[in-house]
């Protein structure tokens, strides 16, 4: 199975969960991001739109959205999501963020949140949003990132792929600003979040088996001290930070 | 006196009718960024479909584009009745699902057509 299938087979079942998860559905990170968009802009991207949470936020803000996500679950229930909150300028795709089907200089925003960490080519994207964002146009990338502490690092990636096999990775902030810099995007840090994950829904909500979930208790409960600490482990939950980048096309 | 009184009545009438449609067409415009283009053709198969049709607009086919070449691609409707994206530089044919575009290479590739290819 191709990583795109992967992806396809892991989200199509879930997207109703996903639909009403409150981590996706609102937190600070998301008004952070509608916060930082640009004042009167055109027409905006959003890439891995999953149940439309992002893409239906900034369409009160921007002239018109158009979201694209690789499942067609979660198109469906993105779009269901604008027709019950009567927002109309905003279009859904089936599209590939290494692949974007847009002409060059097409977008005045792109949006990514919380699905950078499936990008198989991250440098390949971002080239791809530097041609298709007009001169001036801006990139707001928000995502998990890993924290600088690599075993910390390791351990997060680790849980992070057996929970969802087609998680690729979480970058740290500073491999996401080298990244956007060569791909002719050159990014700022605007601000951190930290949020707290609850273990049982943040399984639940990949539909974990039984087994696998076990397995990530275990490495969990035999992380070293610093990585306990640094991602503040305890029996019940644990905390990730949500990084909110601005990158602009010059 | 009665007739000032009756004046100053329509008036505000009239006045308040104005914002109200004032308000209804700011709404309208708000709505309709992509239904309602400047200068833009309308949907060629959908000009008289009701508001709530799952046609592609005219402002989304203008910026979509082949995601491999990046060209322009055309829509066209088959004899089914099903709309394609199609380029007709490769013959691939991305299908429209529900009003959904479905602008993977695969899917192109799957439903390429040659006899689509423009010389």
């Amino acid at each position: 199975m191709s990583l795109q299938q992967s992806i396809i087979r892991q989200f199509d079942p879930v997207a109703a969960d996903y639909a009403t998860s409150a981590v996706h559905a609102a937190g600070a990170d998301l008004a952070a991001l509608v916060a930082a968009l640009p004042a009167h802009a055109g027409v905006a991207l959003d890439i891995g739109c999953g149940p439309g949470h992002t893409a239906l936020a900034i369409a009160r803000h921007v002239a018109a959205v158009v979201a694209i996500d690789l499942s067609e679950a979660m198109l469906a229930q993105a779009r269901l999501l604008a027709q019950q909150r009567g927002i109309t300028a905003v279009r859904f795709e089936r599209g590939d963020a290494g692949h974007l089907p847009f002409d060059d200089a097409s977008f005045d925003v792109v949006t990514s949140r919380y699905s950078a960490h499936h990008f198989p080519d991250p440098l390949q994207v971002l080239r791809e949003v530097a041609r298709v964002l007009r001169p001036g146009g801006c990139l707001l990338l928000s995502d998990v990132v890993a924290p600088p502490l690599l075993v910390a690092d390791t351990v997060l990636n680790a849980v992070e792929v057996l929970r969802d096999p087609s998680h690729v990775r979480d970058h740290t902030t500073s491999q996401w600003l080298t990244l956007c810099a060569a791909a002719g995007l050159p990014a700022d840090l605007l601000g951190t979040h930290a949020t707290v994950l609850q273990l049982e829904p943040w399984l639940a909500r990949m539909r974990v088996p039984a087994a696998t979930a076990e397995q990530i208790r275990r490495v969990f409960a035999a992380a070293p001290d610093e990585v306990r600490t640094t991602l503040c482990v305890d029996d019940q939950s644990f905390t990730v930070t949500t990084a909110l980048l601005r990158a602009r096309r010059a | 006196m009665w007739k000032f009184l009756v004046r100053l009545l329509v008036l505000a009438g009239l006045g308040v009718l104005a914002y109200a449609l004032y308000r209804a067409i700011q709404q309208y415009r708000e709505d309709s960024v992509f239904d309602q283009g400047s200068g833009a053709p309308a949907a060629p198969d959908a000009p008289d479909a009701p508001a709530s049709n799952r046609s592609i607009s005219p402002e989304l086919l203008a910026i979509l584009a082949d995601p491999g070449d990046k060209g322009p691609v055309e829509l066209v409707r088959d004899a089914d009745g099903r709309e394609w994206l199609v380029n007709r530089r490769n013959g691939y044919r991305y299908p429209v699902d529900d009003g959904i575009p479905i602008m993977l290479l695969e899917e192109g590739e799957k439903h390429r057509d040659e006899a689509l290819i423009s010389a």
